[in-house]
């Protein structure tokens, strides 16, 4: 007879990688789709600014440029997780992961890393065009990583937490959407041209923070100043985010 | 040594929907137990409590002795569970999942392909181990399913439902690994609605309805309860239309086959009305059991719709 469970459990690192696995598998039937979706829509948009506007600056350039990555961004991280966590929810597939012996925030934490890499072809896609077509010479460091996985974070948490809120992926898709929208206008619009309440607005954004962040980094100029005020601000959404999705997504009723 | 104790439990939903009503038992270690009861009897939502995956509005569940947590992870280490609902992991392989899922159990990963090949062999899938799960049929998807909920060997199993879909040899093949899951002293609750296959497995049973446990024992005594009773099966010949109004009365188990569960008193009477030369002419096969599982389950249910009838 069988009396104590003297079962293992996985460690975190190897527990994450495990998950993380089992959710870019998603990529196998959906690559086309989040290629195709993350970089034709940000792609479009700043082709069709340049053709709208006949000697764009480069500062106005760089902050096409830069609101169109975080666009990019925000499209698999907003709007397409806030579907795919209001199905997981509604098909109970959290209760997969709470059966088992895993940290709670290694399952999210894959979720929201898997999303942040779907965008990754997307941003490879706009910067080429935005180089190209606005003809200005991008610098791309090393700090764009972090810069990019912090804004992917943070945007992640709030598709995750819109997918958590609402009752089916319909919903989710409608509210992800209006959100991205909201980071579109809102990043690429500089603040200097915005009606005040819609720079309070862009202030509880994230997205704000990493078109900032990127807009130095594309420039060169990212200075200790810049990463960190702009960079400990997306860690501090990444965290808050992070957590409040790792507690609402495990709720048990 | 006690596996579960469920202790005054009460779970409702809103302000009236009383998904269990105060229940109490335990199931041992190493024992077969067995949850029946018709749909929205509280089986799922009972075992649902028993993994964390909801917690009682008011009492207690101990696993080993210890009261069950919400987010526990000693409960996630101890118990194997297979879900009423299909397991959502369709963009893996079915080899994967099972592997995946061996890993997330802590197993490393040379020992988790080893036992997901086993398993994989032992449930009769080896051959559709590289098909996507999403692209596998119900009854495969479902074998998947009970493939995770027993690699890393967990030494408590919960399986809710675990034949549905499956086909007559894919079941058999399901209670024959259950059967020696049980032999190696792993303790397994089943909620099931096929109470005749059930019981070739279970030591104990729980028949559940409305919320509560209206009856619980090993099926020998609950069959015990209807010891004046027999079951009388009567399979008709092709070609006759429909059966007497006697027999109708019984329950149709086949196209042309009818069970009857009689009191021992009224045996001769259906004795003689089977000798009628015209009505055994249209008979095919006749047999006369006792009470199986099965017709204990249905007594109870019986009665219960009678209760709730105005």
């Amino acid at each position: 007879m069988r009396l104590e469970g003297t079962l293992r459990a996985p460690g975190t690192l190897s527990a994450f990688w495990v998950l993380l696995g089992m959710q870019l598998a998603r990529a196998r039937r959906s690559w086309r789709q989040y290629i195709i979706v993350s970089s034709a829509m940000p792609s479009g948009i700043a082709i069709l600014l340049r053709a709208m506007t006949s000697h764009p600056g480069e500062a106005l350039a760089l902050q096409i440029i830069s609101g169109n990555v975080v666009l990019s961004v925000a499209i698999t991280a907003i709007a397409m997780l806030a579907q795919q966590v209001a199905w997981m929810r509604q098909n109970r597939t959290f209760d997969y992961y709470h059966t088992l012996p895993v940290p709670n925030f290694a399952v999210i934490l894959a979720i929201l890393v898997a999303y942040l890499l779907f965008a990754l072809p997307g941003i490879a896609v706009v910067l080429t065009v935005g180089a190209l077509f606005y003809g200005v010479h991008l610098v791309i460091s090393p700090g764009i990583l972090p810069a990019i996985l912090g804004t992917g974070v943070a945007l992640s948490g709030i598709g995750a937490l819109l997918g958590i809120a609402s009752r089916d992926g319909e919903l989710a898709g409608l509210t992800g959407n209006l959100v991205m929208m909201a980071v579109l206008f809102l990043g690429i619009i500089p603040s200097g041209r915005l009606p005040l309440p819609l720079v309070a607005l862009s202030d509880i954004l994230p997205s704000t923070y990493g078109v900032r962040l990127l807009l130095h980094l594309l420039t060169g100029q990212a200075s200790p100043y810049v990463w960190l005020v702009d960079g400990l601000m997306l860690l501090f959404f990444s965290v808050v985010l992070f957590f409040a999705v790792e507690r609402l997504s495990y709720r048990v009723g | 040594m006690l596996a579960f104790e469920i202790r005054h439990l009460h779970k409702t939903y809103g302000h009236d929907v009383r998904a269990n009503d105060g229940l109490d038992f335990s199931i041992e270690t190493g024992e077969v137990f067995g949850i029946l009861g018709p749909n929205g009897a509280g089986k799922s939502t009972l075992v649902q409590q028993m993994v964390g995956l909801c917690v009682p509005t008011s009492g207690e569940i101990r696993l080993q002795g210890q009261p069950i947590r919400p987010h526990d992870r000693r409960v996630r280490r101890l118990v194997g569970y297979l879900a009423q609902r299909p397991l959502a992991l369709y963009d893996l392989r079915a080899r994967e999942a099972v592997v995946a899922t061996g890993r997330l159990r802590g197993l490393g990963r040379p020992e988790a392909e080893r036992e997901a090949d086993a398993l994989l062999r032992e449930i009769g899938l080896k051959d559709r181990q590289d098909r996507l799960v999403g692209n596998l049929s119900g009854g495969e998807h479902r074998l998947v399913g009970m493939a995770t909920a027993l690699i890393g060997s967990p030494p408590v199993l919960i399986l809710d439902e675990p034949t549905n879909e499956l086909d007559p040899v894919a079941r058999r093949r399901v209670w024959d690994m259950l059967m020696r899951r049980r032999s190696e002293g792993t303790t397994i609750i089943l909620v099931t609605h096929n109470v005749l296959e059930a019981e070739r497995v279970v030591g104990r049973v729980a028949i559940m309805a409305r919320g509560r446990i209206v009856a619980i024992g090993t099926p020998g005594e609950l069959k015990e309860r209807l010891h004046a009773q027999v079951r009388l099966e009567v399979a008709l010949r092709d070609g006759v239309p429909q059966a007497e109004d006697w027999l109708g009365a019984g329950r149709q188990i086949g196209e042309r086959r009818w069970s009857l569960t009689l009191g021992r008193d009224r045996l001769g009477e259906a004795f003689r009305r089977l000798a009628d030369p015209e009505t055994s002419a249209e008979i095919d096969d006749l047999r006369i059991a006792s009470p199986s599982l099965e017709d204990v389950y249905l007594a109870y249910h019986g009665e219960e719709e009678r209760e709730d009838a105005p």
